[in-house]
């Protein structure tokens, strides 16, 4: 860019919430960097993620930064609410930034009609203030570009510098996803299927920074392999979250079909998903989770009434999250678009779980019949739950 | 591990020959030439046709079944063609001759010259066309018609005549080649338009530096099985009807064929009551690999070859295929017989309940 060799480009990455979070910043901050580092080791140009007072640095050691290529890669990194796109120097003298201001001024803003400077002077030891440095770069550009005003209240464009260890100059912020950093609100257990649903659920209250636990409850040979696969994909788009990979694989199977010849027909799904639930808990208690996930969504089936849904929960030992349960089906479907879920979901592969679905299930279940049904069955359930948990695979794919 | 799914693919013998390009002009290049001529002389000679110049290599049946009608069509569309095949038969003639009529090239059943695709053998069931006598009758009728043979699952596993008919497509990794390999012959006198254009290899049909390496070790492979074809059949027989006990072992199994004329390398299957797909998942738990006539699907879906051959949805549904190869031992089919009557019981007292 400019033939000083003093600037490169990088960009800076701003974080909002968790500068609030008194105590554990330290932790939250090395969490985000931790997930920027994740997301970019793929990259083949030597970067380095650096802490630079109240923001992230991500720079080339070899140069100008490709900032396209970085941000694609880092832009939905919960935590992070912007990101600037800067020239750096590493220069101090007013002069030096002056000229350097100028420059970077006339290269991205050159048909600008009206502009202000903003400092901010995170490095207090900077010996003039923010005042005088905005009017000292201000005047530099102002006097060298004929037609240009001065607008200090409504600025077409607005030219940030920051200065801190380094010294940053950018015109425009570009967004981030916001949200809390990843694993900053304890652990959940994400109950994960195949489909369009669940996975969204991960990731909304991933976003809230729970670090999530998928597990994946699978019943050969009643389901295929393939449907195994997409579960292991999924994850791996949730984990560029900054969530784990790995899937707890739970053969269900016998507890399927053990059901099945001691349950009614149309309350069979109430008593799957209260099984899967207790499982669910279980794994939760192992490794130390506060929260189950789930991605149902009021009346979307029979069994998510919110009879249904009462009918369920009291299987539970955990709190169980619905982030779905007041959303309607396309808004799910559009965020499964935009975070890359939606053809993994959709991928089509052979259900062949009719075996267990009821053609008339009931849909307004009383919770002390099927609580009182369930009694009867736990002496001879629990040992299958537990067989379950014991026998089950954490997948790790890669 | 049992493999009874010959009929997606075969194991293929060892490749330990390496080749070069048949058009360099160096020794090596030469040396290759010659193996790429040896090669269709072998081939040549278990389609039983005398003239090598009538095999075109390519990359597999689908390939050669793509430039036997679209091919064709391309090459008499100005004349006129109609294209004609049977609802059941491979997606690779279905689809191009749906291509075909869809951009208007080719129309169905008119009295101009008329291609007629039918396979050798059903990829599903196994049933065998007597393709002589089908050829002679429809040229009783119709003295322009061509026929059009897919020998994917028929080369070198039953007898074949080549009289009377006008292409035959061949597949390698049916016959213990590798994938990526097939062929199609045609007889002198068909006119094709090539699909694919360049250096003009195979006499111009199949531009492309040839697969020597695939091409040599099909030809080694395909010369082998013809050779003991009559051998071989026997004993896929055998094995054959080791599974087909199943049917006195097992209530509600029936056996899917449209006439009496079967390969014996492939059994087409229903065990009633049950999906298809889930007992292959089941099967495939135990180490014994087949692979089903329907996906099943609890949604809407297109019907699946055995509907479309006029069997019921409840028979397509719960149908299994089996297919064997010359490589598979009476033991296996006897093992596999046992596994497979403890995994239906056990699937219908659960299913049954």
């Amino acid at each position: 860019m400019e033939n000083n060799i003093d600037t490169k480009k990088v960009i800076l990455v701003k974080y909002g919430e968790i500068s609030l979070r008194k105590g554990n910043r330290a932790f939250y901050e090395h969490k985000i960097m931790k997930t920027i580092r994740y997301n970019l080791k793929e990259l083949d140009s030597n970067l380095r993620v650096l802490r630079e007072q109240g923001r992230f640095l991500i720079e080339d050691v070899d140069g100008d930064i490709d900032t396209s290529a970085v941000l694609a890669r880092v832009k939905h990194i919960l935590g992070i609410t912007g990101f600037a796109i800067c020239v750096k120097t590493s220069l101090r003298h007013i002069d030096d930034l002056c000229k350097i201001g100028y420059d970077f001024f006339t290269e991205t803003a050159a048909s600008a009609k009206s502009f202000k400077v903003n400092t901010k002077r995170s490095d207090k030891r900077y010996p003039i203030n923010s005042r005088e440095i905005s009017a000292a770069i201000g005047d530099c550009i102002w006097n060298n570009t004929p037609g240009l005003c001065v607008d200090l209240h409504n600025p077409e464009v607005i030219l940030n510098v920051e200065i801190r260890n380094n010294v940053y100059f950018y015109v425009n912020s570009i967004p981030g996803v916001g949200g809390l950093p990843y694993g900053s609100s304890g652990k959940g257990v994400l109950l994960l299927s195949g489909g369009l649903d669940s996975p969204i659920a991960g990731y909304l209250t991933a976003r809230r920074g729970v670090d999530l636990f998928p597990i994946y409850f699978h019943s050969p040979p009643f389901v295929s392999e393939r449907a195994a696969d997409k579960v292991h994909d999924l994850a791996q788009v949730l984990a560029r979250y900054g969530g784990n990979t790995a899937v707890n694989v739970i053969p269900f199977t016998d507890v399927q079909l053990f059901l099945k010849d001691n349950v009614q027909e149309e309350k069979l799904t109430i008593m799957l998903k209260r099984a899967m639930l207790r499982i669910a808990s279980a794994y939760a208690k192992n490794i130390g989770a506060q929260c189950l996930i789930t991605g149902d969504s009021i009346g979307q089936v029979a069994s998510q009434t919110i009879q249904s849904l009462a009918a369920v929960h009291t299987a539970a030992d955990y709190t169980v999250l619905r982030p779905l349960a007041a959303m309607d089906k396309q808004e799910i479907i559009d965020i499964a678009r935009d975070i890359g879920t939606f053809d993994i979901s959709t991928r089509p592969y052979e259900d062949c779980c009719t075996l267990f679905v009821a053609k008339h299930p009931e849909n307004k279940p009383n919770t002390n019949v099927i609580e009182r049904i369930e009694d009867k069955l736990l002496e001879q359930l629990t040992p299958l739950l537990n067989a379950a948990l014991e026998n089950a695979v954490i997948a790790a794919s890669e | 591990m049992i493999y009874f799914d010959n009929a997606a693919t075969t194991l293929p013998c060892a490749v330990t020959k390496v080749f070069y390009n048949p058009s360099s002009p160096h020794a090596l290049g030469i040396q290759s030439e010659r193996a790429l001529r040896d090669a269709r002389k072998k081939v040549a000679l278990s389609l039983g046709s005398s003239t090598p110049e009538e095999v075109i290599f390519t990359s597999g049946g689908t390939e050669s079944n793509n430039l036997a009608i679209l091919g064709f069509t391309l090459a008499n569309h100005k004349h006129g063609v109609s294209l004609a095949s049977a609802p059941y038969e491979h997606p690779s003639i279905l689809a191009p001759s749906r291509f075909a009529k869809e951009r208007g090239w080719a129309t169905e059943g008119s009295n101009k010259t008329t291609l007629v695709s039918l396979s050798h053998v059903n990829h599903e069931t196994g049933d065998i066309n007597d393709i002589n006598a089908m050829s002679a009758n429809i040229k009783k009728d119709n003295p322009l018609a061509i026929i059009h043979v897919d020998g994917a699952q028929g080369f070198c596993k039953e007898p074949l005549n080549l009289h009377g008919i006008d292409m035959y497509s061949f597949s390698g990794h049916k016959c213990h080649g590798a994938v990526g390999v097939g062929g199609l012959w045609v007889k002198k006198g068909i006119r094709l338009v090539s699909l694919q254009h360049g250096g003009g290899q195979e006499g111009n049909l199949r531009s492309g530096t040839e697969n020597v390496a695939g091409i040599v070790h099909m030809a080694e492979a395909v010369g082998a099985l013809s050779r003991d074809m009559q051998a071989n059949h026997a004993h896929v027989a055998k094995i054959k009807s080791a599974i087909l006990c199943l049917q006195d072992m097992l209530p509600d199994v029936c056996v899917n064929n449209l006439s009496c004329n079967v390969s014996p390398y492939i059994l087409n299957m229903s065990f009633l009551g049950l999906k298809g797909e889930i007992i292959v998942h089941a099967l495939s738990e135990k180490g014994v690999y087949v692979s089903m006539g329907a996906a099943c699907n609890s949604r809407k879906r297109a019907p699946s070859t055995l509907e479309l051959m006029g069997f019921s949805p409840e028979i397509a549904q719960s149908a299994v295929r089996f297919s064997f190869s010359s490589r598979n031992s009476l033991a296996e089919a006897e093992q596999a017989c046992q596994i497979v009557i403890d995994t239906v019981q056990q699937l219908r007292k659960v299913i049954r309940k």
